[in-house]
C-alpha cells in the first residue's frame, strides 16, 4: 500500500485537472456550438461526428457536457466558498470565544441541518425564482455549519497547544491569534473538508439542476440534460448516460482528492 | 462472504416477489392519464384547464352543449328560441332532471347558476363573459328568458362551456370539494395529489354512461407518461404530453393515437409595454426571425398546425396569415438595425409545460440568428402568473392560449401584453354584434389581419390535442371546442385494463406500528440509563430548533413571489374575484398575525387547510406518507444489509480482496449520484427487462405485492449511496475496535477474529452507526425529491415541491415543518439511543 504512494490523490488529482481543463476549454472551443440547434440531426447515436450523440434539438453532446463541467464547477465552487467564507470565521470565533459565541455556532448548525438536503435550495428557489443563484445559496447554507464544524473543532485543539498560550501571554487578541497562529495550521483540514464538500456540491447542484432550480437554459448543465433524457429513454438511451457519467467523473475526482489529501497531512502529521 | 451472498439473495428476493400481478378489475372500467390534477372540482370556482378535464361535462353540464366544430346542441334546455333583435333568449328546460343529491333541476338552478356566475363577487373564470346578460326572468318551472345589455354572438357557445354550468342552491358552496350536478357520472374518491376516480350516476337523466368508473390519474411527468400506457396503468391520454414518443406508440397495434387540432393558439408574447417592443418594426422584424415549421418539428416534433394570427384554423372565417412574415433572419437583422436596435437584447420567460419550454430554446436560437441575444428564465405557473401576467414584468413569454373565442383580449388596454389599438376595438365590437354570418366571417377576417399587421405577438403554432389510447377502448375520442373525450359513450372492448384504484390510499396500520415501535423503544431505554439533565438539554435543543426553523420557513415563503389566490383563479381572473379568493383562504391581513395563527393551529394538531385542494393538510401529509414511510423503510433495510455484509466482509481481513473490492464499490456508491442511478435502473429493469414498473405508485388497496415492486427500484437508488456511507463509518468503526486493548487481550486468548469481531467489534461500532442510520433515515424520509420525480412517485418531497409550484403556501408551510420536526426527532432518538447503547456519551457531552 505504502509503495504505491498515494493512489486516491493521483488519480483525484488527475480527475479534477481533467474536468477543469475541460470546462476552461469549452470556454474557447467545442467542437460545435454548445447552444447551437439543428433539428435535422436531432437525436442521433453516438458516432465519430458526434461522439455523446446529439439531443433531441440536434444539440451536439459533447459539446454539451464539456460546457456542462463549466456550471457544475461553477456552481459547486460558489457554494463552497460561500460555505468556508461564512464558516470558517463562525468556526474560529466559536473556539476563540467559547461561551455564547459557541453555543450560537452550534444552534445554527443545528437549525440548518434541520432542514433535509435540498428542501432548503428548493425554498431558496421559491424565493429568489430559480437560477444558479438559489443553487449556491441553497448548497452553499448546508455547507456553512460543516466548515464552522471542523475550523472549531480544528481550532479547540490548537488553543490548547503551547503556541497559542505562549501567544496569549505575549498579549496578542483572540483575533489576531486565530488569524495569525490558529488559521495557518487549519489551511489542512479546511482543504480536505473543501475537496468533499465540492463532490457533495456538484451531486446537489445535478439534483437541483435536474428540478430545474438552477441554472437556466440555454446554459448547458448535466442535471438538466438527465432531465431532457428522460422522455427519450426508449429512443435515446445514451442522453441519460454521458451526463451522468460526467457526474460520476466529477464527483468521484474531488472525493479521491479530498481522500488523498487527508492521507498525506495526516501521513506529515504523523512523521 | 456468506453474509454477502444472503444480503443479493434478498434484494433478488425483493424484486422476484413483485412482479406486475394481473389485477382484477370490473369490466368497463378505465384510467384517464392527466398532465394536471384540478384544484377544485366545481368549474364555475376558477379558471385552471385541469377542473373542466375532470368535472365537465362528467359531473355537471350546461344548458347547452357544443358538438364537434362547435356546433351548439341541446342538453339541459331542450329547445331554445332568440328573439328578432337578439336581446332576448328564451329557453326551454328539459323535464324530470336531477343533481346528484336529489335536488330537482328546474328554472330557479338556472337563474341562481347564472346570476352566481356574474355576480361582483363571482369567482366564476369566464364572469365577465356573462356580464352581457342584464336579466335572468323564470316564465314558469321549465322555462326561462335570458335578457341581453347588447347583442351578443357568442353567447350561446359560451353557455356551452364548463364556466356555465348548472349548480344548484343548495350545493354549491360545497362544489369544490364534493360537487353535486346533474351529469352522467358523480364522485367517487379523490386521492389528493394522485387520483379523482368518478363511477356511474345511477340516476343520470338521460342515456346512462356505458362506462361504470372512470378514474383519472395525474402524471405530470411526460416519461411517466409512456410507461404508464404501457404498463396498462393508463387506458387513455387525452392529452398525451410527450410527443416524441407517439411514432413509438402509433407503430404498436396495442395502441391507437390520434391528433385533433385544438381552440389553442401558441404564441410568443410580446410585452408592448417596454421600449424596444412597443415599435412594431422592432415587432416585425422578430416575426421574419421566427421559422414556425423548425419549432412545430423541435418541439412538437411535427404535430401542430403553424398560424399566422391569434384565429384556430378551423374555425369559421379563418384567414391564413402564415405567408405574412416568411422566415428570413438576415432581413430580421437589417430591420432592426433600421428601427435602431442592432444589438437587442430581450429575456424570455417561460412557463413550466414542455410545449412552451421547449418552444422557448429554438425560439431563442432563431431569434439569435438574427442578432437578438435571449435569456431565457423558467418559472413555475404561480410565479408566472404573478408577474408576467399580472404585474406585466417580462419582455417575451410563450403560452399557449387554450380559451374558444378568446380573441377579444386583443381589445383590453390592462391585458398583459399591453396592445391597443383603437381600429382593433372597433372592429371586435362590430364582430360580437354581428349575428349575421356572412358579415361576422368578413369582421373576423379583419380582426385576424389587423392583429398580425400589428405583429402584436409572435403567432407560433395551433396547439395540437394529442390522443393515445388503449385500443380496446371505443367511441372515447370525440374532440370538440371544450372537451377532448366523451366518457358517456365510451366503453372497453373486452373488459378494462387498469382500474387498480378504489379503496383509500390510506397508510396500512402495521406500518405505523413497525415504525413508531423503535423509537419509542430507544426512548424508554434512553430515559432509563442516561442522566436528567443530558435529556432536558437535548429536549430544549429540540424546541429552539423548532421555532426558529418555523420562523425562518414563513418567512421564507412571505418574500417569495407568486400569490395562491392568482394561481387558483388564473389567466383572466378579476381583482374582485382575486380579493374574495384571498378573504376566504385568509390570507389578508399582517404577517405577524397569520404567524401566530398558524403556530396556533399547529399546537392543537392543525396543519391548516391547503388553499389548492381545500382539504387539510394532515390529510394530505398521510397519504404521502403512505408511500414516503415505505420507501424509506425498504431503503433503510436495503441498504444496513448492504452495509453491513460489506463493512463486516472488509472488516475481517483488511486490505485483502474483499477489503479492496468492498473499497472501491464504496468509492463508486457515493459518487453515482442516486437519481441518475435510478434513470439507468428505469432504462434496464422497466425499459429493456421489463422487470419492474417504470414509475408511479398503485397504491396499497391493490395489494402489498404490486406497491412493494412500484418502490423497488426507487428504494434500490435510494439506498445505494446510502449503503456506501454506512459501509465506510462501520468498516472504520470495526477497524478500531479490533485495534483496542481489549479485542487484542481476546484475541491474544484464542478467540477467531471472526469471533471477536463479531463479538467485541461489533457492538461497540453500533453506536456511531445508529447515529449515521437515524440521519440517513430522515434524508430518506425527506430528501428523496428527486428520486420521487424520477419514479413518479406520489411522495412528501413532492407534495412540497407541487406546492410550492401552486403556491400552497400553507401545504409547504406545514409540511416541510413536519419534516423538520421528522429529523429533529430523530436524530434527537438516535441520540437517545447512541446514549443507551453507551452511557458515556451522556457523560461526555457539556
Amino acid at each position: 500500500m505504502r509503495a504505491s504512494g498515494n493512489a486516491p490523490l493521483i488519480a483525484g488529482a488527475a480527475m479534477v485537472t481533467l474536468l477543469i481543463a475541460t470546462a476552461l476549454l469549452s470556454l474557447i472551443w467545442t467542437p460545435y456550438p454548445a447552444e447551437a440547434i439543428n433539428i435535422a440531426i436531432r437525436l442521433a447515436p453516438p458516432s465519430p461526428a458526434h461522439l455523446f450523440g446529439t439531443d433531441a434539438y440536434g444539440r451536439d453532446g459533447l459539446s454539451q457536457a464539456m460546457a456542462g463541467a463549466r456550471t457544475a464547477l461553477l456552481v459547486s465552487g460558489a457554494a463552497c466558498l460561500l460555505g468556508i467564507g461564512v464558516g470558517t470565521p463562525l468556526g474560529l470565533l466559536a473556539a476563540a470565544r467559547r461561551g455564547w459565541a459557541d453555543e450560537l455556532t452550534m444552534r445554527f448548525s443545528d437549525l440548518v441541518f434541520a432542514f433535509p438536503a435540498l428542501l432548503l435550495a428548493v425554498l431558496a428557489a421559491a424565493t429568489l425564482g430559480p437560477g444558479a443563484l438559489d443553487a449556491v445559496i441553497g448548497i452553499g447554507v448546508y455547507s456553512i455549519p460543516v466548515f464552522a464544524k471542523v475550523v472549531r473543532t480544528g481550532a479547540l485543539r490548537l488553543w490548547s497547544l503551547d503556541y497559542a498560550l505562549a501567544a496569549r501571554a505575549a498579549g496578542k487578541g483572540g483575533l489576531r491569534i486565530s488569524l495569525e497562529h490558529i488559521l495557518p495550521n487549519l489551511l489542512a483540514p479546511l482543504a480536505v473538508q473543501g475537496a468533499l464538500q465540492l463532490s457533495l456540491a456538484v451531486v446537489a447542484e445535478a439534483g437541483l439542476a435536474y428540478l430545474g432550480l438552477s441554472a437556466q437554459p440555454p446554459a448547458p448543465s448535466w442535471g438538466r440534460m438527465l432531465a431532457d433524457a428522460q422522455t427519450l429513454y426508449a429512443q435515446a438511451p445514451w442522453l441519460a448516460l454521458f451526463p451522468g457519467a460526467a457526474i460520476v467523473v466529477a464527483v468521484l475526482g474531488f472525493s479521491l482528492l479530498g481522500e488523498g489529501l487527508r492521507r498525506r497531512f495526516e501521513g506529515e502529521g504523523r512523521a | 462472504m456468506w453474509r454477502a451472498s444472503l444480503s443479493f439473495a434478498l434484494l433478488a428476493l425483493c424484486l422476484l416477489g413483485s412482479p406486475h400481478l394481473a389485477r382484477a378489475a370490473p369490466a368497463n372500467a378505465i384510467t384517464v392519464g392527466l398532465q394536471l390534477e384540478p384544484p377544485t372540482l366545481d368549474p364555475t370556482s376558477g379558471a385552471a384547464d385541469a377542473i373542466k378535464n375532470v368535472a365537465f361535462p362528467t359531473l355537471f353540464e350546461g344548458l347547452v352543449k357544443l358538438g364537434p366544430g362547435g356546433v351548439v346542441q341541446p342538453l339541459l334546455a331542450q329547445s331554445w328560441t332568440v328573439s328578432p333583435d337578439g336581446q332576448t333568449y328564451s329557453f326551454h328546460l328539459r323535464r324530470g332532471v336531477q343533481f346528484s343529491d336529489g335536488e330537482p333541476f328546474d328554472a330557479t338552478v338556472v337563474k341562481f347558476s347564472l346570476d352566481r356566475a356574474r355576480a361582483p363577487g363571482s369567482t366564476n373564470g369566464q364572469r365577465s363573459r356573462f356580464e352581457v346578460i342584464d336579466q335572468v326572468r323564470i316564465l314558469d318551472p321549465y322555462e326561462v328568458e335570458l335578457h341581453l345589455k347588447r347583442r351578443s354572438a357568442t353567447l350561446l357557445q359560451v353557455l356551452g362551456w364548463g364556466d356555465a354550468v348548472m349548480v344548484a342552491p343548495g350545493s354549491a358552496k360545497t362544489d369544490i370539494t364534493r360537487p353535486v350536478g346533474t351529469g352522467p357520472f358523480v364522485l367517487e374518491d379523490w386521492r389528493r395529489g394522485y387520483s379523482v376516480s368518478l363511477k356511474r350516476n345511477p340516476a343520470y337523466w338521460g342515456r346512462p354512461a356505458r362506462l361504470e368508473r372512470v378514474t383519472f390519474t395525474f402524471i405530470a411527468d411526460p416519461s411517466a407518461a409512456e410507461a404508464a400506457l404501457r404498463a396498462g396503468d393508463v387506458d387513455v391520454f387525452p392529452n398525451y404530453p410527450a410527443p416524441e414518443g407517439l411514432k413509438r406508440l402509433a407503430a404498436d397495434p396495442r395502441f391507437v393515437v390520434r391528433s385533433a387540432p385544438s381552440e389553442g393558439e401558441t404564441l410568443v408574447a410580446l410585452n408592448e409595454r417596454i421600449k424596444p417592443l412597443a415599435d412594431v418594426r422592432v415587432r416585425r422584424a422578430l416575426a421574419y426571425a421566427i421559422d414556425r415549421r423548425a419549432v412545430i418539428e423541435g418541439a412538437m416534433y411535427g404535430f401542430g398546425t403553424p398560424i399566422g394570427s391569434h384565429y384556430p384554423p378551423q374555425d369559421p372565417g379563418y384567414v391564413d396569415l402564415t405567408g405574412l412574415y416568411p422566415h428570413d433572419p438576415a432581413k430580421a437583422r437589417a430591420l432592426l438595425a433600421q428601427a435602431g436596435y442592432p444589438h437587442l437584447g430581450l429575456t424570455l420567460t417561460l412557463p413550466p409545460p414542455t410545449y412552451a419550454r421547449r418552444s422557448g430554446e429554438i425560439v431563442a436560437a432563431q431569434l439569435a440568428q438574427a442578432g437578438v441575444k435571449v435569456k431565457i428564465v423558467d418559472m413555475e405557473w404561480a410565479q408566472w402568473l404573478a408577474q408576467v401576467f399580472g404585474r406585466h414584468a417580462y419582455d417575451m413569454t410563450i403560452v399557449d392560449h387554450v380559451e374558444p373565442l378568446d380573441y377579444d383580449i386583443y381589445g383590453r388596454d390592462d391585458y398583459y401584453f399591453g396592445y391597443s389599438n383603437p381600429r382593433t376595438k372597433v372592429l371586435l365590437a362590430a364582430a360580437e354584434d354581428a349575428t349575421d354570418p356572412a358579415r361576422r366571417t368578413a369582421l373576423l377576417g379583419g380582426i385576424q389581419r389587423q392583429i398580425a399587421g400589428d405583429s402584436v405577438n409572435l403567432f407560433l403554432f395551433q396547439y395540437p390535442i394529442l390522443g393515445v389510447w388503449n385500443a380496446r377502448l371505443r367511441d372515447a375520442w370525440a374532440p370538440t371546442p371544450v372537451a377532448i373525450l366523451d366518457l358517456n359513450d365510451a366503453y372497453v372492448a373486452g373488459g378494462g385494463a387498469g382500474d387498480e384504484q378504489g379503496g383509500s390510499g390510506a397508510t396500512p396500520a402495521w406500518l405505523w406500528v413497525l415504525t413508531t415501535a423503535p423509537f419509542v423503544l430507544a426512548l424508554i431505554a434512553a430515559g432509563r440509563r442516561a442522566r436528567p439533565a443530558y435529556l432536558a438539554g437535548r429536549l430544549g435543543v429540540l424546541v429552539g430548533t423548532l421555532l426558529a426553523a418555523s420562523l425562518v420557513i414563513f418567512l421564507l415563503l412571505q418574500i417569495a413571489p407568486g400569490d395562491p389566490a392568482r394561481y387558483m383563479m388564473g389567466f383572466s381572473a378579476d381583482p374582485a374575484a382575486l380579493h374574495a379568493v384571498r378573504l376566504e383562504l385568509g390570507l389578508e391581513g399582517p404577517a405577524w398575525r397569520r404567524y401566530l395563527s398558524w403556530m396556533a393551529g399547529l399546537a392543537h394538531g392543525d396543519l391548516g387547510l391547503s388553499y389548492t385542494y381545500r382539504t387539510p393538510v394532515a390529510a394530505l401529509v398521510a397519504e404521502r406518507l403512505a408511500v414516503s414511510l415505505p420507501l424509506a423503510l425498504y431503503a433503510l433495510v436495503l441498504s444496513t444489509t448492504a452495509a453491513f455484509a460489506m463493512g463486516l466482509g472488509a472488516a475481517m481481513r483488511p486490505g485483502g480482496t474483499v477489503d479492496r473490492i468492498v473499497g472501491g464499490l464504496t468509492q463508486l456508491g457515493v459518487a453515482v449520484p442516486g437519481f441518475w442511478l435510478g434513470m439507468m435502473l428505469v432504462i434496464v429493469f422497466a425499459e429493456r427487462l421489463g422487470w419492474a414498473p417504470a414509475g408511479g405508485f398503485p397504491g396499497w388497496a391493490g395489494g402489498v405485492g404490486p406497491a412493494l415492486g412500484a418502490l423497488s427500484l426507487p428504494a434500490i437508488a435510494l439506498a445505494a449511496p446510502q449503503a456506501a456511507v454506512l459501509t465506510r463509518v462501520l468498516r472504520g468503526e470495526l477497524l478500531s475496535a479490533m485495534g483496542a486493548d481489549y479485542v487484542r487481550s481476546a484475541r491474544a486468548r484464542g478467540l477467531s477474529r471472526r469471533q471477536a469481531l463479531i463479538r467485541h467489534a461489533l457492538p461497540n461500532a453500533l453506536g456511531p452507526t445508529l447515529t449515521i442510520l437515524g440521519l440517513q433515515f430522515a434524508y430518506l424520509l425527506a430528501g428523496a425529491v428527486v428520486i420521487e420525480n424520477v419514479f413518479n412517485l406520489p411522495g412528501l418531497g413532492r407534495l412540497v415541491f407541487q406546492a410550492l409550484a401552486q403556491r400552497d403556501l400553507i401545504v409547504v408551510q406545514s409540511v416541510v415543518l413536519v419534516l423538520v420536526v421528522a429529523v429533529v426527532a430523530v436524530s434527537f432518538l438516535t441520540d437517545l439511543a447512541a446514549a443507551a447503547v453507551d452511557p458515556r456519551l451522556s457523560e461526555r457531552r457539556r
